[in-house]
């Protein structure tokens, strides 16, 4: 079996995860870079750029592949790498010439990472949603757009060639160790965004509970598209419980136009669009992976805690650089609302 | 009895199928396609453009699998197949390419123009998704960049 993106991040531990595994003869662990740590004991290193012709080569005698590189907008989605001309098609470009890799040097099957994000952040969305159920989020930015386009190539490779079977992870909102995302900047704000009206519900997934999870879709336990999360989910309340952040309400129009000016004068890199996924639901249930016998490690409680651990040290980190305004929109709308609390107050007190 | 319509028609013909480091040439491929039963002969051609997710493109470079004429040859097959196709021409390019150079040829002659037109369409799109031919494209800010076919 063979990894890209296993010099650092989710993809070293899949690749170090499936050299401890007994099922497993062989591991190639591919990257581009050598990474900051020693090669991983117990596999094959090859550095490769996964886009080039070159990966054929590289995956000679390899029959699944589980394509982490460049990391997925969902684990990564940093704002360096926001930032840079290609970026946000990065992972779709990449996705695109491993399938075209993997079906010319006879891999079996290959495995991708898109997030539970396509399936849209919905007001008439069941809770949770089933696995199998429409795509129904809209292009309207990049990081959505890349995920999107990511789902249509393996569909496209599926009609195409049959006989290399395309399996996609589609996780809840990661959370982890150096997981830095719209989420954790969401919890940066000193308030969180409620649009009145709305039910927002709560759910993570561990980045270590990803890992798993693409360890048996990579043995082929699952397979087709895999929700990955922590089970069930947490209403607002007891978001706001346990993380001791206020709630700031504001009505849909008022949340989403502020929204959408932050965006259009560059204030936020996420459109309005992407509100919609603190406001409504898109719980996903990991039907597949439960069938198989997979279990989380971690609920969306512990969950929480660590993102909000994270998104006190990457404020902090933040802090009085010019790019500190690069937050989520919700953080950004709810900032924005609170400001206009504030000076409200302020003038009923004069 | 039988009507025109429900006859079992024979397929279409591959004519041309190849991936060559020269130029392409459209009237060869359009020469290749010529069908006295044809009454619509549709071309793609797929030239090297200028700019590429909004960065100026300087030039690129196709690189092909061996496997990508087996590839080719089993699209064209697929659409010679169509109802109504008379025959099938397709050529791609390997190599270096400047800006304007063709990249890839394509015509598909079929008896009424809807069916060439359809025909045509779908051996391209089928041709991108499943042909091993990578794109190496070199941009003006210095960048360079891989892509895969699907």
């Amino acid at each position: 079996m063979a990894v890209t993106g296993a010099a650092a991040g989710v993809g070293r531990q899949v690749a170090g995860l499936l050299v401890a595994h007994p099922d497993v003869a062989q591991v190639v662990a591919l990257d581009d870079r050598t990474g900051d740590q020693p090669g991983l004991h117990g596999a094959t290193s090859r550095l490769v750029d996964v886009r080039s012709p070159s990966l054929v080569d590289a995956l000679a005698g390899v029959d699944v592949l589980v394509a982490l590189q460049p990391e997925p907008a969902v684990a990564g989605d940093d704002e360096a790498g926001l930032d840079g001309p290609h970026a946000p098609h990065d992972y779709a470009r990449a996705a695109a010439a491993v399938l075209t890799a993997a079906a010319a040097s006879g891999v079996r099957r290959v495995v991708l990472v898109t997030s539970a994000m396509v399936y849209g952040a919905l007001p008439d969305n069941p809770v949770p949603l089933d696995e199998d159920a429409p795509l129904r989020a809209l292009p309207d930015s990049a990081v959505v757009g890349d995920l999107l386009e990511v789902e249509a190539l393996a569909d496209r490779s599926r009609a195409a060639r049959p006989s290399l079977e395309v399996t996609v992870v589609r996780p809840a909102p990661l959370v982890g160790p150096g997981v830095e995302s719209a989420l954790t900047r969401h919890f940066e704000a000193p308030r969180l965004l409620v649009v009145r009206g709305t039910r927002p519900r709560w759910q993570f997934c561990h980045v270590d509970d990803l890992a798993s999870a693409l360890v048996l879709a990579a043995l082929g336990r699952v397979e087709g598209a895999v929700t990955v999360g922590c089970e069930g989910w947490l209403e607002q309340e007891r978001v706001e419980q346990l993380s001791g952040l206020r709630r700031i309400e504001l009505p849909a129009t008022l949340a989403f136009g502020t929204a959408e000016r932050l965006h259009r004068f560059g204030v936020v890199h996420e459109s309005a669009a992407d509100l919609a996924y603190v406001v409504h639901p898109w719980v996903v249930p990991s039907t597949r992976l439960l069938a198989a016998g997979w279990r989380p490690a971690y609920d969306n409680e512990t969950a929480l805690g660590q993102l909000l651990e994270q998104a006190s040290t990457t404020a902090g980190r933040r802090a009085g650089r010019r790019d500190a305004t690069l937050g989520a929109a919700g953080a950004a709308v709810a900032v924005v609302g609170t400001a206009a609390l504030v000076r409200r107050a302020r003038r009923r007190r004069r | 009895m039988t009507t025109p319509e429900q006859r079992q028609e024979p397929s279409g013909e591959v004519r041309l199928v190849a991936v060559r480091d020269t130029p392409l040439s459209v009237d060869e491929v359009m020469d290749a396609v010529r069908h006295d039963g044809a009454g619509g002969i549709v071309t793609f051609v797929g030239a090297v453009r200028d700019s590429d997710g909004g960065r100026a493109v300087t030039g690129l470079g196709y690189s092909a699998h061996p496997s990508a004429a087996q590839a080719l040859q089993e699209v064209a097959a697929e659409a010679a197949a169509v109802p109504g196709v008379r025959a099938v021409a397709v050529v791609h390019r390997e190599g270096d390419l400047a800006l304007g150079d063709l990249a890839v040829v394509a015509a598909v002659a079929a008896a009424h123009r809807q069916q060439a037109f359809a025909a045509c369409a779908r051996l391209i799109d089928e041709l991108k998704a499943r042909a091993p031919i990578w794109k190496h494209q070199l941009f003006a800010d210095g960048g360079e960049e891989w892509v895969g076919s699907p």
